[in-house]
């Protein structure tokens, strides 16, 4: 009886797992969510109000300061691909370590980016600068 | 008969906001002018969009030829709007007002003053003879307002030839989009006062507009920025009268929406 659940649940896990074709689902979701009013469905933002993702030196450069500012948010000038953009964003809060992480490697591999794949592990340090807002999970 | 009673389901399924045959006909009898006619269907057609995109949610509660006969009467709704989707002229859209000899009075812009963004006065002899395509935002907006501005900012490019036709976007926030403010936010986008105004001024008169090009605009603490508003965008020709409007939100309707302006422009 016992054995049969088990290889019941395998089963289960087999056939979704290969029906799941993207890996970054939840990612794209909270993108969606959260993101996708200002920064747009194709990652390109608003001309010289809000930065683009897509294709943007920033995420290369400065990879370690995106979780910090996916929680709290950034007022003042940031240069993104040689232009600088100074609209406040204001930080999402709620999100989880790992709904952050989930977030950044979306951004990370969709429209053209290839960039890093970044674990929790990592993304957890580096929200350490702004530690006070910090959840456990 | 699947142990449903006939007669229900169809109504169930024609029950979209004024879609009942009977406000139908008694609608269509009330209706004078051909313009009123072509945007009612106008209208009909809008709602049959989301009817068909609905339909198939009573699939299960029906027999297979109730469905089928659902299906052809939506498809020959739609079809038969066809036509007046894209019309030769387009309609004027508002609601009109009822004139003493018992006609209808088209809907028309009343009068406005504001500020844009290189401080010169914006009013209605700003679009003397020219047409224009305006909208609701405010900077600070984290809702809807970047993917509307990028939709004005596409149709800002197509058109940027056009002697004929300007932008003009009201701020909500007049508080914080000042003067200074609209000119760095207009700079930032790269556009030209010439084309594209950015309208500042008494916070209640920017409201009292709104409603008179088809939006919502007000004040909501709950509301994420604290304004509720909508992102529609609406082409005013040079008589003051709404001509069409889109969902600034949707690329897609924009696209129906910059041919309309092209047709539009191309009356007379």
């Amino acid at each position: 009886m016992k054995n049969s659940q088990y290889f019941i649940c395998f089963f289960a896990l087999l056939f979704f797992g290969s029906c799941e074709t993207y890996p970054y689902q939840q990612g794209k979701i909270l993108y969606t969510n959260f993101c996708e009013n200002c920064h747009m469905v194709d990652g390109t933002g608003l001309v010289g109000v809000i930065p683009p993702l897509a294709g943007a030196d920033y995420l290369a450069i400065n990879g370690e300061k995106v979780p910090c500012i996916i929680r709290n948010g950034i007022k003042g000038e940031l240069s993104v691909n040689g232009r600088i953009y100074n609209t406040e964003m204001v930080g999402i809060e709620r999100l989880t370590e790992f709904e952050i992480t989930n977030i950044i490697n979306y951004v990370h591999t969709s429209w053209g980016n290839e960039l890093p794949i970044v674990e929790h592990l990592q993304v957890r340090e580096w929200l350490r600068p702004c530690e006070k807002n910090t959840k456990p999970f | 008969m699947e142990g449903r009673s006939p007669g229900t389901i169809d109504f169930t399924a024609f029950s979209g906001p004024g879609l009942r045959p009977s406000t139908t006909i008694s609608k269509t009898s009330l209706l004078q002018t051909g313009s009123e006619l072509r945007s009612f269907c106008h209208g009909i057609c809008q709602r049959t969009n989301f009817f068909k995109g609905v339909s198939f949610l009573f699939l299960p509660k029906i027999s297979s030829m109730k469905y089928l006969f659902v299906l052809f009467a939506s498809f020959s709704i739609f079809i038969g709007c066809q036509s007046s989707l894209s019309p030769d002229v387009l309609p004027v859209l508002g609601p009109p007002e009822i004139g003493p000899n018992g006609d209808s009075i088209p809907h028309r812009i009343p009068d406005f003053s504001f500020i844009d963004q290189d401080s010169q006065v914006v009013n209605n002899e700003t679009f003397e003879g020219k047409a224009y395509v305006t909208d609701f935002f405010f900077i600070a907006c984290p809702t809807i307002c970047p993917k509307t501005a990028k939709q004005m900012l596409r149709i800002n490019d197509r058109f940027k030839d056009e002697p004929n036709l300007l932008l003009l976007g009201h701020t909500l926030a007049p508080k914080y989009d000042t003067v200074a403010a609209l000119n760095r936010y207009a700079k930032n986008l790269g556009v030209s006062s010439d084309k594209y105004h950015f309208v500042t001024g008494n916070q209640a008169a920017i409201y009292k507009m709104a409603p008179e090009y088809m939006n919502v605009a007000l004040e909501d603490s709950d509301a994420p920025g604290g304004i509720n508003h909508s992102g529609y965008l609406i082409l005013v020709d040079k008589k003051r009268h709404i001509r069409s409007f889109c969902n600034g939100t949707d690329p897609e309707d924009v696209d129906r929406f910059m041919n309309d302006i092209e047709k539009l422009l191309h009356e007379e």
